[in-house]
């Protein structure tokens, strides 16, 4: 009982100050670089979680990334050829909606050979190649 | 680490076995594949050894038609097969003749007969019908007094689920049996095919608290088939992260086997600690679990050196009051009474059910795959690897401190030595259809991984036999001569994963 | 007239704030694990869920398992009737009040435990047989540490235990007295099923002893129980205080007299909460099989208790 106490003494009860809850570091925010980006469709292909899809629209690509399912686990920093992922030092956006969480880019590839549609969702586990 | 193949006949198999046996092997696992897709016929069954201390594992290798598949079994000879002799008839159909006990271990009796998922045969996502009427055989014990008492797999807790039978006499306990495999994630089947790249996160999520030890297993049989050679400050970050792991799973184990006896003083003062750790996780790698820390070739992140300070102070924090605590607990005389000569595991069982991990070594088994089998830069390192003779809870407790405490210094000593240069290579293309055994000493014990790759760098087959799958077969023994109020302190103390046997 | 009244609001008192003692005792106990730990009305908000919520019943489940949360519930207000809390008056008072307080807590345990046998859960069955093996025990040992106290009060009913020991001199200078406050304070751990006997907070099925018995309860039917089990640890406590601190307990009906003992038994409860949330903190379960070792523990120092009131 004595220690008990002893150690209440010393160390108090451990809290986490009002400001601070919720507060997690995690990875950050996943960032692509669409000066980078190919438009290849690899890192959609290989998305564990559905989080990244890549729509062709007219001559340009629609690059988006779903925050709510992404998982960061760097599989799309790990397979992109030109290293156009990256981690902001910011946490993950969190918001009510779905729909807001995802962000588009939009790719403009002249060199690039368009491959079609990489559409990767919970929907279609299928992948759609069209030429 | 050198693998030398040793390639016989099926009914030379138990020969082969012995004679490897004979040369001081220790068993470790045995791996079945479907081989077909390389013009073979069909199946081949690897036995695989360690020798301890020279650095080489021993592959016992034979291939088995599809005609006739069955072989000679070695459950016999080494109890501790018997559990991958039983799965590799679950799940590929391949039959060890004379195998003591067959029931079905990974499917359950409802799964229709016949029916073998990990055959290339079988399509991913087919669906079988269950048969809900077949039910689950097991040894009982009859006798006036003696009543059955059924618990789980859904518990009054959030934990994993596991089915466990008593045969009790009021509080005693006779008989336990055990059944597992409830979350079978079907891990081995999808990995087929998938890229060697993607297949490293799918290793990391293996299991939850062993991710960085899944990781590296993966990653090193990978090494072992490119024969790359990762750099020098990328082995010390990689012991890092492992030691960093170890510290927080022995830190809150330790806190948690003392939730078995309702000592909810040392339980809430433990968590605190391991969260400290998993916080510092979260700083150095971005997640609290560490995964995505280790990379084929390397590791994902430098880790500066102001991050190697901060680890440093954060870790002599937590070490002083991890000091503390423990004293604390193991000068409470009930802790002691409820600690000491519960749940015994004998040398010998711990020895002939190929048990690892601080299991082993707390039943004076001393193996510890960091020194025998020395991997990234541990035979670099100095640190000690403490037994245990008793086997009861109160080793195993100790034994994850005094570990927990050789974690410290193995950290300690990467930050002051951890070179300067590059952190990762790339590992080129891979052979198709070579292996590759990756072995490391997670908190749990050993975790090996059989690595075969395919074309294009995919993989071909894949197996763990992760720590818990070998501890498993001991837990149920260690409980008879108990009291049923001790079971969950005894299956907290050996303290293994269910999802992570079940893969 | 005035003394019903007040009699009436004693019953109510005691069931009243039953749950603000469970309170107390877990947020102490979380305050000396370096938690924050849930608000001390947390209780009322379980209670006023339970209480709301729909149920589910086993099928095997007979009128024996459907009746028995109110007939632990009626017998703990039975009880609660009997025992002074700020006045010495109760609403039943008569000879042998001690005995029937100490049958009735086995009435609603005997009917608890064919509860938890109703459903033909293992677990209900498992901590059923525990309870009764730990009853079998404890109540004899309860009865010799009540009639211990009630032996120098040369009584067996509680009003006038509790007025003899607030008018008597300080039992502190009696040795009597610390052992029969002992042995109580050994038996007020086990009948509220605290640490070491049971764990009241455990999500081990295993080990469970009296939440074991209840596992199979849900919505109102729970409710009742957990309020049962609350209102009989008050019932522990005060009895603690009426044989051990009876101070400040009026004799009279006398409006400050009232309030100020009214705000006195408030207090001593609350510092036996805290008190209880020490022990249990500072112990851990003892082993199934040494409960009986505990016990006779208690048996013994009550009989020396007994003993030097007929020596000194």
């Amino acid at each position: 009982m004595i220690a008990v106490l002893k150690r209440l003494w010393k160390h108090g009860i451990g809290t986490i100050p009002k400001d601070e809850l919720l507060h997690v570091n995690g990875r950050g925010k996943l960032l692509l670089d669409d000066t980078k980006c190919t438009a290849c469709g690899d890192c959609v292909l290989e998305c564990p979680s559905e989080a990244l899809s890549l729509r062709r629209v007219q001559n340009e690509f629609d690059f988006s990334i779903t925050y709510s399912s992404c998982i960061s686990c760097r599989v799309c920093t790990e397979v992109c050829p030109t290293n156009a992922f990256s981690y902001a030092n910011e946490p993950m956006p969190s918001v009510q909606l779905r729909d807001e969480l995802v962000v588009h880019y939009t790719i403009n590839r002249d060199e690039s050979e368009p491959k079609g549609e990489i559409v990767s969702d919970r929907d279609r586990r299928e992948v759609i190649l069209k030429n | 680490m050198k693998i030398s193949r040793i390639i016989v006949a099926p009914h030379e198999l138990i020969h082969a076995c012995r004679t490897v046996i004979a040369n001081h092997g220790r068993f470790i696992t045995m791996v079945a594949s479907d081989e077909c897709g390389r013009e073979i016929d069909r199946f081949v069954v690897r036995y695989i050894f360690a020798h301890d201390g020279k650095s080489m594992l021993n592959v016992v290798e034979s291939v088995l038609t599809e005609s006739n598949c069955s072989y000679p079994t070695l459950s016999s000879m080494i109890p501790a097969a018997s559990w991958a002799e039983r799965e590799a008839h679950d799940l590929f159909g391949i039959f060890p003749e004379g195998h003591p006990d067959l029931r079905p271990l990974v499917l359950h009796d409802d799964w229709p007969e016949g029916v073998y998922p990990l055959r290339k045969d079988y399509a991913l996502r087919e669906k079988q019908e269950r048969d809900s009427f077949s039910s689950w055989s097991y040894p009982k014990v009859e006798g006036e007094g003696v009543f059955e008492v059924p618990v789980g797999p859904i518990h009054a807790g959030v934990i994993e689920p596991g089915h466990f039978r008593f045969q009790v006499m009021g509080d005693s306990v006779l008989h336990l049996e055990a059944k597992l495999f409830y979350t079978h994630r079907g891990i081995e089947k999808r990995s087929e095919g998938m890229s060697v790249v993607k297949g490293l996160y799918l290793a990391e999520r293996i299991c939850g608290v062993c991710s960085v030890s899944h990781a590296l297993s993966y990653v090193q049989a990978i090494e072992q088939i490119s024969e790359t050679r990762v750099p020098e400050r990328a082995i010390f970050l990689r012991v890092l992260f492992a030691e960093l792991e170890r510290l927080y799973n022995h830190v809150g184990d330790i806190g948690n086997m003392c939730a078995g006896i309702g000592y909810a003083y040392a339980v809430n003062h433990g968590a605190h600690l391991k969260e400290q750790l998993m916080q510092l996780n979260d700083f150095i790698v971005g997640h609290r679990f560490l995964r995505g820390s280790i990379a084929l070739g390397g590791v994902t992140e430098d880790i500066t050196e102001e991050k190697l300070r901060y680890i440093e102070t954060t870790l002599e924090r937590v070490k002083k009051e991890f000091n503390e605590i423990v004293e604390q607990i193991l000068s409470h005389d009930i802790v002691v009474n409820r600690f000491s000569n519960t749940g015994i595991l004998s040398e010998r069982i711990a020895r002939e059910l190929s048990t690892v991990g601080p299991t082993a070594r707390a039943s004076n088994y001393d193996i510890d795959v960091r020194r025998d089998l020395p991997y990234a830069a541990y035979d670099q390192l100095v640190f000690e690897v403490p037994t245990f003779m008793e086997g009861d809870v109160m080793a195993r407790f100790k034994q994850r401190f005094l570990e927990a405490r050789q974690s410290f210094q193995i950290i300690e000593q990467v930050i002051n030595r951890t070179p300067k240069g590059d952190i990762r290579v790339p590992i080129g293309d891979l052979i198709p259809y070579s292996f590759g055994i990756g072995m490391t000493e997670s908190p749990r014990g050993e975790n090996v991984h059989f690595v075969m790759v395919g074309e294009n760098n995919t993989i071909y087959r894949y197996r763990v036999r992760s720590a818990p799958y070998a501890n498993w077969p001991a837990v149920p023994i260690c409980v008879p001569g108990n009291i049923i109020p001790d079971f969950p302190l005894i299956n907290k103390s050996f303290e293994l994963c269910y999802a992570c046997c079940d893969r | 007239m005035i003394h019903v009244l007040l009699e009436i609001l004693q019953v109510i008192f005691i069931i009243g704030v039953s749950p603000l003692i469970q309170g107390i005792v877990k947020r102490t106990k979380a305050i000396l694990q370096g938690r924050q730990g849930p608000s001390v009305w947390q209780p009322y908000y379980d209670l006023h869920k339970y209480l709301n919520k729909d149920e589910v019943l086993s099928i095997h489940a007979s009128w024996l398992f459907l009746i028995t949360p109110y007939v632990v519930f009626v017998t703990m207000i039975a009880v609660v009737a009997m025992i002074p809390v700020f006045i010495t008056h109760t609403l039943l008072s008569f000879t042998g009040q001690l005995m029937l307080v100490v049958y009735l807590f086995g009435l609603s345990r005997f009917f608890t435990a064919l509860a938890g046998i109703d459903t033909g859960s293992s677990f209900g069955a498992m901590g059923s047989s525990r309870d009764m093996f730990v009853s079998a025990l404890a109540e004899p040992v309860l009865f010799i540490t009540l009639l211990a106290i009630a032996l120098p009060m040369k009584t067996t009913n509680l009003t006038l235990i509790t007025s003899r020991a607030v008018t008597g001199h300080s039992p502190l200078l009696s040795p009597t007295f610390y052992l029969a406050f002992l042995a109580f304070l050994i038996l007020v751990i086990t009948e509220t099923g605290r640490i070491p006997i049971d764990n009241p907070d455990t999500h081990l099925e295993l080990t469970m002893i009296h939440e074991g018995m209840i596992l199979e309860y849900s919505g109102k039917r729970l409710g009742l129980m957990m309020w049962s089990a609350w209102i009989k640890q008050a019932i522990m406590f005060t009895l603690l205080l009426d044989f051990c601190f009876p101070w400040g307990i009026s004799l009279v009906v006398h409006g400050s007299m009232l309030i100020a003992s009214f705000i006195m038994v408030f207090l001593k409860l609350t510092v036996i909460a805290i008190v209880i949330a020490f022990v249990e903190m500072s112990y851990a379960k003892i082993r199934f099989f040494r409960i009986p070792r505990l016990l006779s523990a208690a048996f013994a120092l009550s009989i020396i208790s007994i003993l030097t009131n007929f020596l000194l």
